[in-house]
């Protein structure tokens, strides 16, 4: 499948190379416990991360708690980050989306909250655009970037964009989803995976602008337990 | 228990592993075969970073500066503690309290003594890389050790009084002994460290930074739990003092400078001391260490050798 925006894409790579490459520069750092590095890492990515922790946890507070326990996991584990498996900035988003589901899973079971998740342009999502930061080739791939993840999403068939955000943006498992939809979990596992898979292809350009191979041993799994 | 999977069972719940859909028991199983398949290990990781790109297309929330500055604060003091804790040895070298002009109570309850005579060795965590952030290990190990160490050392004990001479048996008991001291001594300070870290990394902990204000001068944290009255110094590049001479530690109110007690620095400048002592939050002005006779003094009389004032508090929440 080709990418939904090749053009978009590519210009995405180009502008976001360098960045790439001081991320990467900063987990060095922060392996040989360089508390700089950390201090720069944050000011680099606390806006995205904290943008989806809260957009998950919905609570000021936690998600407070959450973004601190992001980026002391990055700090405690940056040996084991390696380049060629993942840009920084997924390693972080996905161990930010990792501690937020253990924090919204543990308050629904404390207090038994309903399953309302919030989705991208629903009636509940938060207004307006996070302040990507001071510097202007990050806002640029911030929002190029944004633009392709919303394009490959609008490729998906609906009942497989309805189940890929309950899941991510929503933070719903399969039977929660299943029982939300009203479908049954068999069909939500396969339009899971289905969908998964799509968007797996439809941004694979931006994984081929990180350079290294693929090949290695697991990190990015890592960052989810 | 996590369970075994077939590769293609895991190869099919692959996708659903990357978006973290399932039961925590599966979620376990298919990173469990992940991590050690050649094959799905890369491909989780494709799917992985796959689904983080859909961060980017929230419209996200507006951006609230003052939470992520308080953030970044706790932060960066977990961090530093991280390392002074992983730096700084764990045995305290001063004695307990000094004067205590306002109250007469014992402000240094909370210091330790020194743990088996010294300074304890410098703990790396064993997972750490090469050159990577020091890490104090965790003391549940250790008990295992030590059981672990005192069942050889009885074996051998039992094995040699059949075969050797009362001599050999002997040295090797007091070997035996020796290595189970030292076990319990590692155990003592890695528990310590474990403590202080406790200490440090707290929700309500301030962190106050005291220098002379030179480069190559003495330089300082103050780490204040509200929550449990625990005050740790954890201090760099002290000279040592004149005999007969310690350093005390002062803490400033508008109406009085408290002694919180003395110390000495270890033989390479470090220093770690703790103290138990109430003080409102709004009441600390600053934090200052004196040079002073050994036994301490009731007012501050000697040379100011570091200080930090109120301004440079950071506290979490």
């Amino acid at each position: 499948m080709n990418p939904p925006d090749s053009d978009a894409a590519y210009k995405m790579r180009m502008a976001a190379a360098p960045t790439r490459a001081e991320d990467r520069e900063l987990v060095a750092r922060l392996s040989a416990g360089d508390d700089a590095a950390l201090a720069q890492l944050y000011d680099r990515w606390s806006r995205p991360v904290y943008a989806l922790v809260v957009h998950l946890v919905r609570d000021g507070d936690d998600a407070e708690d959450v973004v601190e326990e992001t980026f002391w996991q990055a700090w405690r584990q940056a040996s084991r980050y390696e380049a060629s498996r993942g840009e920084v900035g997924t390693w972080l988003l996905t161990i930010a989306r990792s501690r937020a589901l253990d924090r919204l899973r543990s308050r629904r079971r404390l207090r038994e909250e309903p399953l309302t998740p919030v989705l991208p342009g629903g009636p509940e999502s938060p207004a307006g655009l996070v302040d990507a930061g001071d510097d202007p080739a990050r806002r640029v791939e911030s929002a190029e970037r944004r633009d392709l993840v919303a394009g490959a999403l609008r490729t998906l068939p609906p009942e497989q964009r309805q189940v890929l955000e309950l899941a991510y943006y929503g933070g719903l498992s399969q039977t929660e989803i299943a029982e939300r939809t009203g479908q049954p979990l068999g069909t939500v596992k396969t339009r899971t995976r289905l969908a998964a898979q799509k968007l797996r292809d439809a941004l694979a350009l931006l994984r081929s602008g990180e350079g290294g191979g693929r090949g290695g041993a697991a990190t990015v799994e890592e960052a989810g337990r | 228990m996590t369970r075994d999977l077939s590769h293609a069972e895991a190869v099919e719940m692959l996708p659903d592993a990357a978006l973290d859909v399932l039961p925590a028991d599966e979620q376990t199983a298919v990173l469990a075969h992940a991590a050690s398949c050649p094959e799905c290990g890369p491909a989780l990781a494709v799917l992985r970073d796959a689904a983080a790109y859909l961060a980017y297309a929230l419209p996200q929330m507006a951006d609230d500066p003052v939470r992520r500055a308080r953030v970044r604060t706790r932060l960066l003091a977990r961090a530093r503690a991280d390392l002074a804790v992983a730096d700084v040895p764990a045995a305290t070298t001063g004695p307990a309290s000094a004067a205590a002009p306002d109250g007469g109570t014992d402000r240094a309850a909370g210091a330790r003594p020194p743990a088996h005579g010294g300074s304890a060795r410098r703990a790396r965590s064993a997972g750490g890389s090469a050159g990577g952030p020091a890490r104090p290990v965790r003391p549940t190990v250790l008990p295992w050790s030590v059981a672990a160490l005192a069942a050889l050392a009885a074996a051998a004990v039992v094995f040699l009084s059949e075969s050797r001479s009362a001599r050999e048996i002997q040295r090797t008991a007091a070997e035996s002994e020796a290595t189970g001291l030292r076990a319990a001594a590692l155990q003592d300070s890695l528990v310590a460290r474990d403590s202080v870290l406790n200490q440090l990394t707290g929700r309500q902990v301030s962190a106050v930074r005291l220098t002379a204000g030179a480069p190559e001068a003495p330089w300082a944290w103050m780490f204040w739990n509200h929550a449990t009255n625990h005050w740790t110094l954890l201090a760099h590049a002290v000279p040592a003092p004149p005999p007969g001479r310690a350093y005390q530690l002062w803490l400033v109110t508008p109406k009085t400078r408290i002694s919180a007690g003395t110390f000495t620095p270890e033989a390479d400048g470090s220093a770690k001391f703790e103290a138990t002592y109430p003080l409102a939050p709004d009441s600390l002005r600053a934090i200052a260490v004196t040079e002073e006779p050994a036994g301490g003094a009731a007012q501050p009389t000697g040379p100011l050798v570091i200080q930090g004032v109120t301004g440079s508090v950071t506290r979490g929440k």
